[in-house]
């Protein structure tokens, strides 16, 4: 045990340790906190200082990123307004050019057909002031100009007629791009809608000496046809237009839920830094350039647009100098069911059992570039086509094969006769009448009706060729019947 | 302290070059650092040496090797150089001229300091040095460098003055030493050494750079109270009501005789303020039972006991934060806690935190006192990180 008295002695010297302390404290929280000259208060001073410049800094710094990243963000958005911009000075541009291009390759069909207006205004006011004698005289003079003349016609049709897909891509794609163009999907069967083309790109790949081959198929789709047929016209269009020489092919593969409708060509082919320029309006490959074949350039852009519109994947594959492939993907009807289905029944039917089948068609045609393409398209269809470009070598044909055709096709105007008198010629050879049709640019009514009563069915130039197939079945049937 | 000889691991930079010597020969170890720090176009040298150099002799021997460019630095208690921790000899480190630029003032008599006047001066060389790059200095470009008399014990009112006028330009320093013999310290201008001076340096720099300050001290629970004090002298006669010396050695549970210098260096004084810690360094015991302290100490001040941790991870996670900030550094200007010192050396440190030192291209010296910004502190490691690389390269 302590002794106490030390003990008391402890205690008190504690406590006045503590009063000690006590009173510095006191005094210290009377004589407030931070400041004062001396040098403590100047190192709290400076703490303090140090604390808000450290909460300032950060504050500072923390404006800072955020302006940084205003900054960064701002110049992302005025990056890609210069981008739009700098794309719609281009397509403006573009526009410029096409407009100047457009008005001169409009201008130049119509100049074109005005001067042969003119001079086939000029020739019949002449022809009508020669005397008869001169006529006589003049006569294989008169047969050579009439010639020229039926020519000239020709001329000026195929210029209008250029002008006409001219304008139609026009109005296309300014429709597509106002964003009227409507959509009908439905369900259908793709196999008319490609032999249709097969049959029409046939004849005109056929007239560039180029070889076509379109592959069949049973697939139903689900799209838009109207607007498909458009944009497949394009492609083929394309295709013709730049292959030179050797094949165009239109085919069709699957792809899982979907069908790939492909166009080949053996054509120029597209650098693959050009593969998505192409699809711009108003772009074209470099090209020997005439106005019925150049085209606007818009081919591709109407493609793509409408392509975009019905959701369908438009593909591009091309080597240069090898040739292109361009595909649309379209979905195949989910369930073939109804018309679409009976419709693609009753075409395969009509294909493969074929009612033209192996049916003996003679053709009679004087522009051998027609004839051979109007065979080859009856070919396809499985008719032993038969062609001559007159009614008599036509006969010594036949008659060398011992042969009497099953439907006969002919021109109206043909060299020296009309397709009627030809006709009647091959009629009176066998002895009987023949299912027969003529094709002709522009029947009169008279003509229509005189070859009506005679039994005779008349198409109208251009040929339809699901039309023309139409009525080819019927003629076979009714030769048989 | 023992020189240790090391491989210098980073390739040296064109802009900024170390060197070291431990020749005792003053015009010797001036000779073999100069060589080593040579550079066509030197913009500014610093050097920390030995105070047990002939110093009439070394003034002008640095000034003949770089008669063309500012030349500082001042005595220490210890030199930090590509040689590792030397308790004598020579350290310095030169940087181009093309990444650097500089201006310095001498500040006389800080004992008995003139604010105004110091003002005065931290102006001028600041007007002087934007005049001459042609433009003005701020936080990001430019930066401070304060080496005072460690024996003035008046570092407070020297940085509090110089820093008000530097309104946001990073500074940091430390006091000039002796080898702990307390009796004189030199700072080095113009050619020669002032006794109860400070030297600022303001420099124009394109090197990234980074201020920073860090220590290995944590605070304890036990708190006392400064009930005695000499402001003046940063002295503390009681705590607690008590002799000072006493009731410290009392709290830590060991009687007075106790208090070696390594047990006051590993048990700092600490206050706290807000959320921080700082540390209040015991230099000396007195006879008289009183403790004389690195820094202000005032009566009515709560201190608490602190306890050095891991001075090595502290020091290493510091400089590799700062690393990340300038990329590798081609210098870090440092300034260490002579007491850190002491504590290394009764652990056996010093010679895995001198590797680190080299790896991060240390140069600097074992100070009395550290400063950073406006604040005077003690028993920290304090510096400038200097990245390789200028920033508009």
């Amino acid at each position: 045990m302590r002794d106490p008295a030390q003990r008391i002695a402890d205690l008190e010297e504690e406590n006045r340790r503590l009063r000690v302390t006590n009173g510095v404290l006191m005094d210290q929280a009377e004589s407030g906190l931070a400041g004062g000259e001396s040098s403590y208060g100047l190192f709290q001073t400076a703490v303090i200082l140090e604390d808000t410049v450290r909460a300032r800094t950060e504050e500072l710094s923390e404006a800072n990123r955020r302006l940084h990243m205003e900054i960064s963000r701002r110049r992302e958005v005025e990056n890609a307004l210069l981008e739009a911009k700098t794309a719609a000075e281009l397509a403006n541009e573009n526009k410029t050019k096409f407009l100047t291009a457009v008005s001169h390759d409009l201008q130049q069909p119509l100049t074109a057909a005005r001067l042969m207006l003119q001079t086939l205004a000029e020739r019949l006011g002449e022809a009508s002031h020669v005397d008869m004698v001169d006529r006589i005289q003049q006569n294989v003079d008169m047969v050579d100009r009439i010639q020229q003349n039926v020519d000239m016609v020709d001329r000026t049709n195929q210029t209008l007629l250029t002008m006409e897909s001219l304008l139609r891509s026009l109005i296309d794609i300014s429709r597509l791009e106002a964003g009227i163009t409507e959509t009908r999907v439905r369900d259908f069967a793709v196999a008319p809608l490609l032999d249709q083309l097969a049959a029409e790109y046939g004849l005109t790949a056929q007239s560039r000496r180029l070889e076509f081959r379109a592959v069949g198929s049973r697939a139903l789709v689900r799209t838009d046809p109207v607007l498909l047929e458009r944009v497949l016209r394009n492609l083929l269009t394309n295709a013709v237009r730049y292959t030179p020489r050797g094949r165009v092919l239109l085919g069709l593969r699957r792809a899982g839920g979907a069908v790939r409708i492909e166009v080949w060509d053996t054509g120029v082919g597209i650098p693959s830094d050009g593969l998505t320029e192409i699809f711009r309006e108003f772009r074209q490959l470099p090209q020997r350039a005439t106005v019925s074949e150049k085209g606007l350039g818009l081919g591709l852009a109407i493609v793509e647009r409408i392509c975009g519109l019905l959701d369908l994947p438009v593909t591009v594959k091309s080597v240069v100098g090898r040739g292109s492939m361009f595909g649309v993907t379209v979905p195949r009807a989910p369930a073939a069911t109804g018309q679409a289905r009976v419709a693609a029944r009753r075409h395969a039917e009509g294909a493969a059992t074929g009612l033209l089948k192996g049916r003996k068609v003679a053709i009679i045609e004087n522009d051998p570039t027609v004839l051979s393409a109007m065979a080859t398209l009856l070919e396809t269809w499985g008719v032993d086509a038969i062609g001559e470009r007159s009614a008599t070598r036509l006969l010594i044909r036949l008659r060398r094969r011992g042969t009497t055709p099953d439907a006969v096709i002919s021109d109206y105007h043909l060299d020296g006769e009309t397709g009627e008198q030809a006709l009647a010629r091959i009629e009176d050879f066998f002895g009987r009448s023949l299912p027969a049709l003529i094709v002709t640019g522009a029947a009169s009514e008279e003509l229509a009706a005189r070859l009506q009563t005679q039994g005779r069915r008349i198409l109208t130039k251009p040929i339809n060729p699901a039309r023309l197939r139409a009525v080819l079945q019927r003629l076979v049937v009714q030769s048989r019947g | 302290m023992t020189a240790t000889i090391r491989h210098i691991t980073a390739p040296p930079t064109h802009w900024v070059r170390r060197g070291g010597s431990t020749q005792a020969d003053p015009l010797k170890a001036v000779t073999e650092v100069a060589a080593q720090i040579a550079m066509p176009d030197p913009g500014l040298v610093i050097f920390f040496c030995a105070a047990d150099y002939d110093l009439t002799t070394l003034a002008p021997a640095i000034w003949r090797h770089f008669p063309r460019c500012p030349v500082v630095g001042c005595t220490t208690a210890g030199v930090i150089s590509p040689r590792g921790y030397q308790s004598q000899g020579l350290g310095a480190v030169a940087f181009s001229a093309a990444v650097l630029q500089a201006e310095t003032a001498l500040i006389e008599d800080v004992g008995a300091l003139r604010v105004t006047e110091c003002r005065q001066r931290t102006q001028e060389v600041r007007t002087r040095l934007e005049s001459r790059t042609g433009r003005t200095l701020d936080s990001g470009t430019g930066f401070a460098f304060l080496l005072c008399d460690g024996l003035c014990l008046n570092e407070e009112r020297v940085v509090s003055a110089i820093s008000a006028t530097l309104s946001g330009i990073p500074l940091v320093g430390g006091s000039a030493g002796d080898d702990l013999q307390f009796q004189t310290s030199g700072v080095y201008h113009g050619g020669r050494f002032y006794d109860a001076a400070a030297l600022l340096l303001l420099a124009d720099c394109r090197l990234p750079f980074r201020a920073f300050s860090t220590h290995n001290v944590n605070a304890t629970d036990q708190r006392m109270v400064v009930t005695q004090a000499e402001p003046a002298r940063r002295l503390v006669r009681h705590l607690n009501g008590a002799p000072a010396a006493a009731e410290y050695a009392r709290l830590l549970g060991l009687s007075v005789e106790d208090l070696t210098p390594e047990v006051l260096a590993e048990h700092p004084p600490v206050v706290k303020m807000g959320d921080d810690f700082y540390v209040r360094s015991i230099i000396e015991m007195m006879p008289d039972g009183g403790l004389t302290f690195g820094c202000a100490v005032d009566t009515g001040i709560v201190l608490r006991i602190g306890r050095t941790g891991d001075l090595v991870s502290n020091l290493d996670t510091t400089l590799r934060e700062v690393r990340r900030e300038v990329g590798t550094p081609a210098v870090v200007l440092a300034c260490d806690c002579t007491l850190r010192q002491v504590e290394m050396e009764r652990h056996g440190l010093t010679g895995s935190v001198a590797d680190t030192l080299e790896t991060f291209q240390a140069v600097g010296f074992s100070s009395y006192g550290e400063q950073i910004n406006s604040m005077h502190l003690n028993q920290t490691f304090t510096g400038i990180a200097f990245g390789a690389k200028p920033r508009d390269a």
